[in-house]
């Protein structure tokens, strides 16, 4: 009886050994259980170049590299590039881990660069990769440029030494203080789903400066200059179509992106100082609204154009917003005539362009089939070719 | 177990469960099969949901400190009431599973924290199970702590994400008919009625003033924060919102076009995903309820047992079943929603009734909780 007492909580005693290795057990496998992925062990990546090569895709990943400091001691990070190659962008993106032995980390990739051997891809496809991932930032900017993407990527800015900010900057951000527009992953790619199956991307094109001594690393090969983003692609049905030239993209900008500034030149103007001479205006505020409907058979595309312009002055910095002050006017007939005459040519020639290469850059059919659904859907499939039935019309409403 | 509860924790956990899990796979799947209109399908939902509450209501209203089980089993018979119970119990575990299998697939390709499935749900089931044993005053507790950090996340992701929304992309309206809509919301139906773990709770609330109306209050909440979202999620994403499988992590980070904030997005999915937890929790809690219900089981030990069954079937189903297809297939697509509509929406519409039939029979009930009536 008194073994039996001893025996229990000896019983006991090891039924909670046994239940503690076995926590032990489980909590160690499910830790183990968990990919590891050491900061060190991780390519960090910034920016994304593909190129298209003998049928494969050319991936130039921009990738963030800490360095453990300089003479001054103060640490700092720069860039390098990795290559990868593989009959599809998933493998060519994985070729660059592969042959780097870093694990990819895409989230925090801030530009993917088309170079321009992709003109003949079918890129709403392509991209879709990006697209089905969770961590990749939908709102990531896309551009297409001149050359190949990884020549871009071999460059340097003056400013920044990381081409990937440089771009990012460029595009993106001062994209809306110039008459240019970016656009970014998402958009690019579900703007082609819909009716008009158009989109457009920023263009890039290097141009070197000559000014190559800029460049801090006297080691290093890059060449220094400006990125130019004033021109826009255009595609239709993931594929490009065309390039629309700096008055061509000004008037598209024009109607399409409302906080996008543009300035002009007005000949023969009264300066300031009583003179008459030439006087430089900028928009500081816009306001487009756009009207589509049938008529008869053809479809009616009218844009009312409302905007403020304001003689150039170190605070017309291209930052175009609503509620503003009113000011004393210094923007006289002549100047609002001159740039409503400017604007309303600018505008015609986009509306030509889409015409004439049968692409509805503008978006007609998808604000057409907004407003009339099933109808315009019978329309459209009736008239693939409905570009060409588009009379296009622009009301220009200049102030001060 | 200690299974009393605040009316305080009942507010905020209806507000979680109605808003918790469905921006996972729910506004893809939604998107997949009504288009740009889905959102009307999920307001329909929302709305049968909220008769199906007043009338869950109603019967605390009528109740006279009565639980669920007694209810039923005074109405449907004890074997009735039991059948109704193991559906319940079935209901809820394939409900937790689809949510949490989607949750793994968000952490895992958002911030490629990449597991197998037991290394990823035995934590889980811990928690879950301490919460549950201790009662659901604990789940109550919890969320009551959590509560503030999910709704900042929530109202975050919401910020974050409006700059860029174009609402006319919700136009037009029923270009495929307004039976599709309808159809889908039926389709969908699974995923609703979220409020149903109250009749659990039945002669287990502490009812002070205004219970009914502060309980509508914060289901009305909690149908804004979702619909908002939804909305938000089919103008960003138009056409592709069907190809997304996390509705969450694609709205927070569309917007996150610098690198000035980095990924705040990822901080807001992540505190975001305990209110996910939090739900899933109740809803063992429930199942746990329910089996004990069928079982006849009244104590602690029984259900500590209870809860590792339904722990080994989370662990071992996903593994063997394709749930998340068979979710989709057979009970949202199939006629398995209307094994759980009879659950999610025949019993709830008939609490009132048997509430006052179980009165009736039993002249008041044997067990009176102490109750204050507002």
């Amino acid at each position: 009886m008194q073994n039996k007492r001893q025996a229990e909580p000896c019983a006991k005693k090891y039924a909670k050994i046994f239940l503690l290795v076995l926590v032990a057990f489980v909590v160690a496998w499910v830790a183990s259980s968990y990919t590891k992925s050491e900061l060190a062990d991780r390519a960090i990546v910034l920016g994304i170049g593909i190129d298209m090569v003998d049928d494969n895709f050319v991936v130039t990943a921009e990738v963030i590299s800490p360095n453990e400091g300089d003479e001054g001691g103060s640490s700092s990070a720069t860039s390098k590039l990795l290559t990868g190659v593989g009959q599809t962008l998933p493998l060519a993106i994985q070729d660059v881990f592969q042959t780097s032995g870093k694990n990819p980390s895409l989230g925090q990739t801030g530009i993917v660069l088309l170079g321009e051997s992709m003109n003949n891809q079918e890129l709403k496809h392509i991209l879709s990769y990006f697209i089905m991932s969770d961590a990749f930032k939908d709102g990531v900017t896309l551009a297409t440029c001149e050359g190949s993407a990884k020549k871009i990527f071999e460059s340097t800015s003056p400013v920044d030494s990381m081409v990937s900010f440089a771009l990012q900057t460029i595009i993106q951000k001062s994209g809306k203080k110039t008459n240019s527009t970016s656009n970014v992953l998402h958009n690019f790619v579900e703007r082609q789903t819909r009716h008009s199956k158009t989109s457009y991307l920023s263009k890039v094109a290097f141009v070197n400066d000559g000014n190559d001594k800029v460049n801090k690393n006297k080691d290093s090969q890059k060449k220094t200059g400006v990125y130019d983003c004033s021109k826009l692609s255009v595609f239709k049905d993931g594929y490009f179509v065309d390039v629309l030239d700096n008055d061509e993209t000004r008037g598209f900008v024009m109607l399409t992106a409302s906080k996008t500034y543009d300035n002009f030149v007005v000949d023969e103007a009264q300066s300031v100082l009583g003179t008459k001479d030439k006087v430089s205006v900028g928009i500081v505020s816009k306001k487009v609204s756009p009207d589509v409907s049938f008529d008869g058979d053809k479809i009616l595309a009218k844009y009312n154009l409302d905007m403020r312009v304001r003689r150039m002055r170190t605070d017309v910095t291209g930052n175009v917003m609503d509620f503003l002050p009113q000011l004393p006017s210094l923007i006289d007939e002549h100047i609002k005539q001159s740039v409503k005459t400017q604007t309303e040519q600018l505008v015609a020639k986009a509306f030509k362009k889409s015409k004439n290469i049968n692409c509805d850059f503008f978006g007609v059919a998808d604000a057409m089939y907004k407003k009339y659904g099933k109808k315009w859907d019978d329309y459209q499939k009736q008239n693939p070719d409905y570009t060409r039935q588009i009379e296009f019309e622009i009301v220009v409403n200049v102030d001060d | 177990m200690n299974n009393s509860i605040k009316q305080t924790q009942i507010i905020l956990l209806v507000i979680i469960v109605v808003a918790g899990g469905k921006f996972l796979s729910l506004p893809g799947l939604v998107a997949k099969l009504a288009g740009r209109d889905s959102w009307v399908s999920m307001a329909i939902m929302f709305a049968v949901d909220f008769v199906c509450l007043a009338f869950i209501l109603w019967s605390v209203y009528l109740n006279k400190g009565k639980s669920f089980d007694e209810i039923l089993s005074d109405v449907l018979t004890p074997v009735g009431a039991k059948i109704v119970f193991l559906i319940y119990a079935f209901f809820f575990i394939l409900r937790i599973m689809g949510g949490l299998l989607d949750t793994q697939e968000l952490i895992s390709s958002t911030l490629s924290v990449v597991t197998n499935w037991i290394a990823f749900i035995l934590p889980v089931l811990f928690v879950a199970g301490f919460n549950v044993v201790r009662g659901v005053r604990n789940i109550g507790r919890v969320t009551q702590i959590f509560f503030g950090f999910i709704f900042a996340s929530v109202v975050g992701i919401l910020l974050l994400s409006l700059k860029n929304t174009d609402f006319s992309n919700l136009q037009p309206h029923f270009a495929n008919g307004f039976d599709l809509v309808a159809k889908t919301a039926l389709d969908v139906s699974f995923w609703f009625s979220d409020y149903i773990f109250i009749l659990f709770l039945l002669g287990k609330i502490t009812k002070t003033g205004w219970f009914s109306v502060k309980v509508s209050l914060a289901y009305l909440v909690g149908v804004t924060i979702t619909l908002s979202l939804d909305v938000i999620f089919l103008c960003l994403f138009g056409n592709l919102a069907e190809f997304s499988s996390s509705a969450l992590a694609k709205v927070s980070g569309f917007n996150l076009t610098g690198s000035v904030y980095g990924r705040i997005d990822w901080l807001f999915v992540m505190i975001w995903a305990s209110s996910v937890i939090i739900k899933c929790t109740l809803f063992l809690w429930s199942a746990t309820m329910a089996l004990s219900y069928v079982f006849g089981i009244k104590n602690k030990k029984g259900y500590i047992i209870l809860f590792a069954l339904v722990g080994v079937l989370f662990v071992l189903l996903p593994l063997v079943l394709p749930i998340k297809n068979i979710i989709v297939n057979v009970f949202c697509l199939g006629v398995g929603k209307y094994v759980t509509i009879f659950v999610q929406y025949v019993i709830p519409l008939s609490m009132p009734l048997f509430t006052f039939l179980s009165n009736k029979k039993t002249n008041g009930g044997k067990n009176y909780a102490k109750q204050k009536t507002g």
